[in-house]
């Protein structure tokens, strides 16, 4: 789990354009969006796209998603339980 | 728009349209009459998902009444401009050659499937230039000025309408002609899925079970002239920003919301038919929507939203939707907004669900798009004085 | 009051003077990005921009830096460029191309539109009022600047930007005008 926390970190990071951050600088328990990095609506559908695309897990309802990304934990597990 | 500019007037003289449900506005406008919807299920159109509904030209009849000859340089985006420039001169006297005539265009992504691999080599051909290809389209029409192009997402037809008006107050030409057109193609359909921003099903604008849109594909054009005052006039119109997100419309409408409380201006809202609103049947943008007009105290006047009988047409909807709704004021009507079941806006602002009568003399076009811009069009009906 | 700016060559003028410059090999988003550096500027959300919305950004944010306005709300944002979005819509397309690696990308697809950088000087600076995007050939451009032209006048000729922007494929091209007039 470890791992894939901190690679999804460097994930995140070079998907969403997240200019000078590293991986230390992102809190796996903090919120994703509102406050804690501040993403908006187009980087949540970015995340879906990564998903797929590193994780070849499909997220058809975009609401789900409010849950599954709420932090770099859920993701990680969410990802954790349904990887192919 | 300097609304209260009465030296000159301006009206839609002439107007034509081509879309999934007519080759005429005269078509468009019955199809709309016995609520025909366009949008049709497209399988595999792209890989996002399996069905796509879209609200698509048909071209073989469109083909029979559109003869290809001197043609071959031109894409299907151009030739359906030059159809409907062609049916709008019709029963006008005006020779778009002249150097008082000025053109207008209005689109989003022009000849954008240009760039699939099939077509690029190294770099994509000049015709991928919106400038390029409206110049060429002038050329063939052999118009002397330097024509304008407008590309502001989904509010660029209300726009170049209005911007058309401006110009023609200014003195400086007799006619404008002001041509919208966009296409489906993957690159847009695709995109929109990334967004999933579609309905798998015809949309439901301002339903409680919308679920997104359906992109359609067309081309309308309105020649405006001064002072014909039998027909519909272009009384005023202003676009503004939200300048909250580049996506996503602003939660409290406060654009659209500037947008019609400068148009309304001067205008008694007892004297408002109908409000055509942009209505894409996204849950955001019909709620903010519904909220703007709210806020501009227009909750009680009749609104609908003809996205479900053709789709959203980007670049050509604010001009389309401008002639229809001018159309239904003229006639003394009011479209039904196709789609609408059950309200689905959290305030009480008025669906128009069935078809209608007034003979009130004002409606109001509106339109929003992707980088929080904001268009607003009012129209007076022609031959109408004394107010 | 009427201030200028011209981004070009990795080169910065104000009112024709040279304020910023850097070497003129280098690759153009870093040079946006040193740009933004230079002008001391705290926005995290530059970094999402396109190459042209960030061209946009950073000439606008030059001339707003040259006055002190509170209330920028009924400015006017009236802008053209030629190349459209060209640069985001052939990156678009990238990610739709190979249909065994199918990801059309929602963050690329929102910048497939000229306009878009216009959404962002407005969010930054609170404007609300008129704007425009024109679809212009380079040559064209004095026209666009001609303020006795009427087909790219601005509404009020009271406060605006007017600006000719290009990106593509590296090369870009910003000359913006900030003007008041009381």
């Amino acid at each position: 789990m470890e791992n894939l926390i901190l690679e999804l970190k460097e994930q995140i990071i070079e998907v969403l354009n997240l200019e000078g951050m590293t991986p230390e600088d992102i809190d796996e328990n903090a919120p994703l969006f509102g406050d804690g990095l501040g993403l908006d609506s187009i980087d949540a559908l970015e995340l879906i796209v990564l998903m797929e695309k590193n994780y070849g897990i499909k997220l058809d309802d975009p609401n789900k998603g409010r849950a599954i990304f709420a932090s770099v934990k859920t993701m990680a597990a969410y990802i954790q339980e349904h990887k192919k | 728009m300097k609304s209260l500019d009465s030296l000159n007037t301006v009206h839609i003289a002439s107007d034509a349209i081509l879309n999934s449900i007519g080759l005429s506005t005269a078509e468009v406008y019955e199809s709309m009459k016995q609520l025909r919807s366009g949008s049709k299920a497209v399988s595999d159109y792209t890989l996002s998902e399996p069905i796509a509904m879209l609200s698509c030209i048909d071209k073989e009849r469109f083909y029979s009444i559109f003869s290809t000859q001197d043609m071959e340089l031109f894409s299907f985006f151009e030739q359906i401009q030059i159809y409907v420039i062609q049916e709008a001169l019709k029963n006008t006297a005006i020779d778009p050659s002249q150097s008082d005539v000025l053109f207008i265009f209005s689109t989003t992504k022009g000849n954008i499937d240009l760039i699939e691999p099939k077509y690029m080599l190294d770099e994509p051909t000049e015709k991928i230039f919106l400038w390029n290809s409206a110049k060429r389209i002038t050329t063939y029409f052999r118009n002397p000025n330097p024509c304008i192009t407008i590309s502001n997402a989904c509010i660029s037809g209300t726009q170049a309408i209005i911007r058309g008006a401006e110009i023609l107050k200014s003195g400086k030409y007799n006619h404008i002609i002001v041509i919208g057109a966009d296409c489906i193609s993957p690159f847009v359909v695709s995109g929109f899925q990334s967004f999933k921003a579609l309905s798998d099903e015809m949309c439901r604008p301002f339903d409680a079970y919308r679920k997104g849109l359906n992109i359609g594909e067309g081309a309308a054009a309105v020649i405006l002239s001064k002072n014909i005052h039998t027909k519909p006039q272009i009384w005023g119109g202003n676009v503004t920003n939200d300048a909250n997100h580049i996506s996503g419309p602003s939660r409290t409408g406060e654009g659209l919301y500037r947008g019609l409380q400068k148009t309304i201006q001067g205008i008694d809202l007892h004297e408002i038919s109908f409000i055509n609103a942009h209505g894409t049947a996204t849950p955001y943008n019909d709620e903010m929507e519904a909220i703007a007009l709210e806020r501009a105290g227009l909750q009680n006047i009749p609104v609908n939203s003809y996205k479900a009988y053709f789709g959203h047409t980007l670049g050509a909807a604010g001009i389309m939707e401008t002639i229809l709704s001018a159309r239904a004021l003229q006639n003394g009507e009011i479209l039904a907004s196709l789609g609408f079941e059950e309200m689905g806006v959290t305030t009480n602002i008025n669906i128009q669900g069935s078809f209608g009568k007034s003979n009130k003399p004002f409606c109001i076009k509106t339109a929003s798009g992707f980088g929080g811009c904001n268009g607003v069009l009012a129209i007076k009906k022609g031959g109408v004085y004394g107010i | 009051m009427e201030y200028k700016v011209v981004i070009s060559q990795n080169q910065v003028f104000i009112n024709n003077k040279l304020i910023f410059e850097t070497e003129f090999t280098q690759d153009s988003v870093v040079f946006f990005k040193d740009l933004f550096k230079f002008l001391n500027l705290n926005y995290i959300k530059f970094f999402k921009m396109d190459p042209l919305s960030k061209l946009g950004f950073l000439a606008s944010e030059l001339l707003f830096q040259q006055i002190e306005c509170e209330n920028k709300e009924d400015f006017e944002i009236i802008l053209a460029c030629s190349s459209s979005s060209l640069e985001s819509d052939i990156q678009f397309q990238s990610t739709i191309n190979d249909p065994n690696n199918y990801f059309p990308s929602p963050s690329v697809f929102v910048y497939t539109l000229p306009n878009i950088v216009i959404g962002e000087i407005a969010i930054r600076h609170k404007i609300m009022g008129n704007n425009c995007m024109y679809i212009i050939s380079p040559e064209e451009k004095d026209l666009f600047f001609d303020k006795n032209n009427a087909e790219y006048q601005t509404l009020d000729q009271k406060k605006y930007i007017k600006g000719y922007l290009d990106y593509y494929k590296n090369k870009y091209f910003a000359e913006f005008l900030l003007t008041i007039n009381k």
